[in-house]
């Protein structure tokens, strides 16, 4: 039952736990305090972008503009960060705020303007990679060194991204998944009329659950720049269809309703090492693409085999 | 205004509630009243009013005209959460659970109990769920269940649970019994007199008369949109309530039924035919020039029947014969070419492309016909068009109307006249005078004893008894995914087919009938 | 209202394709007030010129979208297509072939689009998401990053920059093109399946009809039109290039939508996206001229996209 019920994130927690022993085989040294360092951080974006497209999911629709967000808040940040502490600070909580606001935009036309999240987020996408290359048309910026450390370094086998990832998990997405807004996001991904008989404010929640989505982005956009300590335009591309790739298969439904923390954020991890593995397994880094896309359709394609069962064609043409 | 008081005893009266549905009038100044602690059955045959008001009293639609008081205070309930915020509380089918919820969050959703933090209590959630099973006497439901692992039974219960985790001043129950067994049934009625002990009030509707009728109080019967009467369960018997349902007999005429030749060829036979679990062991036989109609209450299998034949459903059991050759209908368009039309039960999102015109609907099945090499000649296709209007007097403007703006009676006829180009041999009807206005019906009547006439094999499900009892040669009756009874000749009147739908009298008893 | 003419009246007035070739109309006028030196024959030329690559993409979009999908792989569609032909013509083969193997690689991509859109019922977003990236990791397996450096076939030249009676060969290739897809979504069998679907898939299938092959329809012409830009697009650059398609996602879904085909699938046509198609190319030429970035230019893309769904695309009220 559980398989059933989480059918693609059992399989992404196995394979990942056999990526990591495959990875392990080939190259010891990731057993060590560098190595986990390694590790933890090259998923950590993938994961906070992963979340930010997964409260989206909740509620019936994709975020298309999630990997927009991670570059406008990777230029914001990398352009005025400045060196000192205090503007470090404030910086990072003017890019959150930027991410929320980028959500409140999409949440307004999706709930208020009616119209389908696909467009919404389709053409959102182009609008804020436009500032983002308004705001730093060509890739540099300054990081200065220990925001990059604070959150990539750390303390023996605890990397600093873990602790980055956890804030984020339990400190923010878990409470506001428990409140009665998470109940609430929930029901209307999974039955919008009846979230309404039930007296839940739809629109309300439809717009709260694209600024959490629009704040998670900001803050994969943070983590990433600590990491790359440079802005860049176009590095948040590929955010979006691996974030949806991580949610698919971290076994959120399509279509809304059901979806939990720890399988999109296990996905991401496995999407983004699987690259150094391939490269560690001599494969060349020109598959990462072919290896992301291909999963992300083998994953859809077992998540919806149900359909060849369905004895009712009319029910599968409805859905 | 100075408020309006009612009597003492009612804690609801609805007073002259008109509602009507493009030109079909579903509620014609009905008037009901519950008293304060009874439980209330309304009954009625299907089309009476009984689900219109319920909507209207759950604050689902508004009534056109007419007015509700609550508690002696007059009220509008504007929305669902409104009514249940004014105390009505609505167990609707399914309507309002969640799939994807635990048993526990869908009875409390939007209310849930909290911690201190804000954030919601599992415990204390599962607690009270607990509570409110305990109270039911139930013992078999897990809170932390997902909803969608729940048998149709459970899931019926958790709607039930769900109104009442809201304490409500009347509780009203929508055919909340079907899916449960007789066990439930007793328990939850052990639990609404509970109910009734503490002052709540419950409206009650049911189709299972025989064995709801035992535990409640008093019942309303409906007809044509408005209250024949109010009686005290206990002193009513089952034949005088079914008259009160179909009372006096409007006499609708009818077309004459042409007698089926005796030689008449079987067209289609059906041996056994299950679908694993809506459809069970159905077996029959349809004749060249029969009209053959499929009794019982809504929801009973008849649709499924329907579709199946028409090739919706994949990996059936059982075997199927169109003139006596074993035939795999697993498609609607093998069924097509075998000569199997469906008039299907939503005209508007089964039969019809409502924003595309008269002219594209009708040709919609058989476009290849008018044209070459994929494309369409416009000529052929609009004089076929307009043959076919002329034949069925469809009332339109033009046939670049789109079919949306026609009226339910013509746009039934459009759906017809998209299934008599394609020549078939079986049609099967699915509640076709639904919704439709007199007039119409009457014209619908004639053209299915036409396609007798013509020797076509004619099989209808409708939820209007008199139109089985008047046009059909034969009535089988569906129960629960089977054939239960099979009524001909003589024995096709209404009140038979009412009460071997019911399950009253000598149709009470559930047994096979051969094909 | 029994007349065909007035009803397609009707349908151009009400569903925004008349203002879309309002749109179009001051748009022209605009650009020749803003800059006299545009009214030109050659400034007209080049707009045509590119609006062709546009434009035939958003053959394939159009019907797409019409039943109520969307085809995201056509960017890395065009590129990994007009990679293969690129490649094969190097390795010398002859250009007709290699233009044929470009071509049918669009099909196949396509077909794969539609299995998974009508036979698994996946969203077409998603799965041509999915099918995006595994084309550009496609691509650049097999060129191993770096596209033929050889030179274009000159049929392939010809075909995107040559002319003929001084109007574009690109352009009249559209042009034939165009007004086969117009008669084919007016006048043939697939082009009403097209609607039907869009509208209300379940009628049609209650009709009897296979409405899996429509769609199998749909997203091949998407995957046959994306090639044979991408071939257009080599002749016209004279060279391939990783990326190449990346402007090809939103301009063209743009055209279609500035057209008055309506997002959620059912009604529009390809009419309407030919003065869309014009209109995203005069816009973008008009922001080069006022030296807007790219930047600015996908912002504003991005703005008239939302006002224009706003304006005539928006969902019904969930309670009507």
């Amino acid at each position: 039952m559980i398989f059933r019920r989480y059918n693609t994130s059992v399989l992404a927690v196995v394979a990942l736990g056999l990526l990591l022993i495959y990875y392990y085989i080939r190259q010891p040294l990731i057993l060590s305090p560098f190595g986990a360092k390694i590790l933890a951080n090259q998923g950590t974006t993938l994961a906070l972008a992963a979340l930010a497209q997964l409260v989206v999911v909740l509620t019936g629709g994709v975020d298309l503009s999630v990997g927009a967000v991670v570059s406008l808040s990777n230029c914001i940040a990398a352009t005025y960060m400045g060196s000192h502490p205090a503007s470090v600070i404030a910086v990072c909580v003017l890019t959150l705020a930027v991410g929320a606001g980028a959500g409140l935009v999409n949440g307004v036309l999706v709930a208020y303007g009616r119209i389908q999240p696909i467009i919404v987020t389709l053409a959102t996408l182009y609008i804020f990679s436009g500032l983002a290359l308004m705001v730093r048309p060509q890739p540099g910026g300054l990081v200065p060194p220990f925001y990059a450390n604070a959150l990539t370094g750390g303390w023996g086998y605890l990397p600093y991204a873990m602790v980055a990832l956890f804030v984020m998990l339990f400190a923010v997405w878990t409470p506001l998944m428990r409140s009665r807004l998470g109940t609430a996001i929930r029901a209307v991904g999974d039955n919008p009329g009846g979230a309404h008989m039930s007296g839940i404010n739809v629109p309300r929640t439809l717009i709260l659950a694209y600024v959490m989505g629009g704040v998670f982005a900001a803050a994969a956009g943070l983590y990433l720049t600590a990491q790359t300590t440079s802005g860049d335009a176009a590095i948040g591309t590929s955010y979006t269809l691996n974030s949806v790739a991580a949610v698919v298969f971290g076994g959120a439904l399509l279509g809304g309703g059901r979806g939990v923390a720890p399988g999109p954020v296990i996905a991401a991890y496995f999407l983004s090492i699987i690259i150094s593995v391939l490269f560690a397994a001599g494969i060349s880094p020109f598959y990462q693409s072919v290896f992301q896309g291909g999963i992300l359709m083998v994953v859809l394609v077992f998540g919806n085999l149900w359909t060849l069962r369905t004895r009712n064609w009319l029910t599968i043409l409805k859905n | 205004m100075t408020p309006e008081t009612t009597g003492a005893g009612s804690l609801l009266e609805v007073r002259a509630i008109t509602k009507s549905f493009g030109g079909v009038q579903a509620l014609n100044a009905a008037d009901f009243a519950c008293d304060r602690g009874e439980i209330h059955a309304l009954l009625g045959a299907n089309g009476a009013g009984k689900s219109t008001l319920v909507k209207i009293l759950s604050g689902v639609m508004a009534p056109d005209s007419g007015t509700i008081f609550f508690d002696g205070q007059e009220v509008t309930f504007s929305s669902p959460a409104d009514a249940g915020a004014q105390g009505v509380a609505t167990v609707f089918q399914e309507l309002s659970l969640f799939a994807h919820l635990t048993v526990a969050e869908n009875i409390f959703i939007g209310h849930e109990p909290l911690t201190r933090l804000g954030q919601v209590s599992g415990r204390r959630m599962r607690a009270a769920a607990r509570a409110l099973f305990d109270r039911l006497g139930i013992d078999h439901l897990n809170p932390d269940a997902m909803l969608s692992d729940l048998s149709l039974a459970d899931r019926q219960l958790v709607e039930i649970f769900k109104a009442l985790s809201r304490d409500p001043r009347l509780l009203i129950l929508d055919e909340g019994t079907s899916a449960l067994g007789r066990t439930e049934v007793e328990r939850l009625f052990a639990l609404l007199r509970k109910l009734k002990a503490g002052g709540t009030s419950v409206v009650f509707i049911s189709h299972r008369m025989a064995e709801t009728r035992e535990f409640v109080d008093r019942m309303s019967v409906f007809r044509n949109g408005a209250l024949v009467g109010t009686v005290a369960a206990a002193e009513c018997s089952d034949e005088e309530i079914v008259e009160m349902m179909l009372g006096q007999r409007v006499e609708k005429s009818f077309p004459e039924r042409s007698p089926l030749p005796a030689g008449a060829p079987v067209l289609l036979e059906v041996e056994r035919m299950s679908d694993g679990s809506r459809l069970r062991d159905i077996s029959l036989r349809l004749r060249g020039g029969e009209v053959l109609g499929i009794a019982g209450l809504e929801g009973q299998g008849q649709g499924e029947l329907l579709l199946a034949l028409f090739g919706a459903y994949r990996r059936l059991s059982g075997r199927v014969l169109l003139h006596g050759k074993p035939a795999k209908l697993s498609k609607p368009w093998i069924a097509k070419r075998a000569g199997i039309a469906l008039i299907p039960e939503d005209r508007k999102t089964e039969g019809l492309v409502l924003p595309m015109s008269v002219r594209e609907n009708v040709s919609m099945a058989t476009l290849p016909a008018y044209g070459r090499f994929g494309f369409v000649s416009l000529k052929r296709e609009r004089q076929f068009v307009a043959q076919m209007i002329a034949r069925l007097e469809i009332k339109v403007g033009g046939m670049e109307q789109p079919a949306r703006s026609l009226s339910g009676g013509n746009q039934q006829k459009l759906v017809l006249a998209k299934w008599l180009a394609t020549g078939a041999e079986v049609f099967l009807f699915y509640d076709p005078t639904r919704g439709i206005d007199v007039g119409t019906k009457r014209a619908f009547y004639e053209l299915i004893a036409g396609l007798a006439r013509a020797g076509k094999g004619v099989i209808v499900y409708t939820t209007e008894t008199s139109e089985l009892a008047g046009l059909c040669h034969r009535v089988l009756v569906m129960d629960d995914g089977q054939m239960v009874r099979s009524l001909e000749g003589r024995d096709i009147t209404e009140p038979k087919i009412l009460a071997a739908s019911f399950g009253l009298g000598d149709g009470a008893k559930p047994e096979k009938v051969p094909a | 209202m029994d007349n065909l003419l007035a009803r397609r009246l009707s349908d151009f007035t009400r569903h925004g394709v008349a203002v879309a070739y309002a749109l179009l109309a001051l748009l022209v006028i605009a650009a020749f007030v803003y800059d006299p030196g545009l009214a030109s024959w050659r400034w007209i030329h080049a707009q045509l010129q590119i609006a062709a690559f546009i434009g035939i993409i958003a053959i394939g979009q159009t019907m797409v979208i019409l039943i109520g999908q969307i085809d995201l792989s056509v960017p890395w569609n065009l590129t990994f297509s007009a990679l293969v032909m690129a490649t094969l013509s190097s390795d010398g083969y002859s250009v007709w072939l290699a233009m044929g193997a470009a071509l049918l690689c669009g099909l196949v991509i396509g077909a794969i689009n539609a299995v998974g859109v009508a036979v698994f019922r996946l969203h077409s977003l998603v799965w041509t998401l999915g099918m995006n990236a595994l084309l550009q990791g496609a691509s650049l397996v097999y060129t191993n990053a770096q596209p033929p450096k050889s030179d274009v076939p000159a049929v392939v030249r010809e075909m995107a920059v040559g002319n003929i009676f001084g109007i574009p060969a690109a352009a009249l290739i559209w042009a034939l093109l165009a007004v086969f897809t117009v008669v084919v979504l007016r006048r043939s069998r697939f082009g009403r399946y097209l609607y039907a679907i869009g509208n209300n898939e379940t009628a049609l299938f209650v009709s009897g009809v296979d409405s899996r092959k429509v769609v199998l329809g749909a997203f091949m012409v998407s995957g046959f039109g994306a090639a044979l830009a991408g071939i257009l697009l080599t002749g016209y650059a004279s060279q391939t290039y990783l990326g190449m398609g990346n402007d090809y996602l939103l301009i063209p879904i743009a055209a279609v939508i500035i057209g008055g085909t309506n997002v959620m699938g059912g009604s529009g046509g390809y009419v309407g996206t030919i003065a869309g198609a014009l209109i995203v190319v005069i816009l973008q030429s008009l922001l080069s001229t006022a030296q807007i970035g790219q930047a600015g230019k996908d912002v504003v893309f991005g703005v008239i996209i939302l006002a224009l769904v706003l304006l005539y695309a928006r969902e019904a009220r969930p309670t009507d």
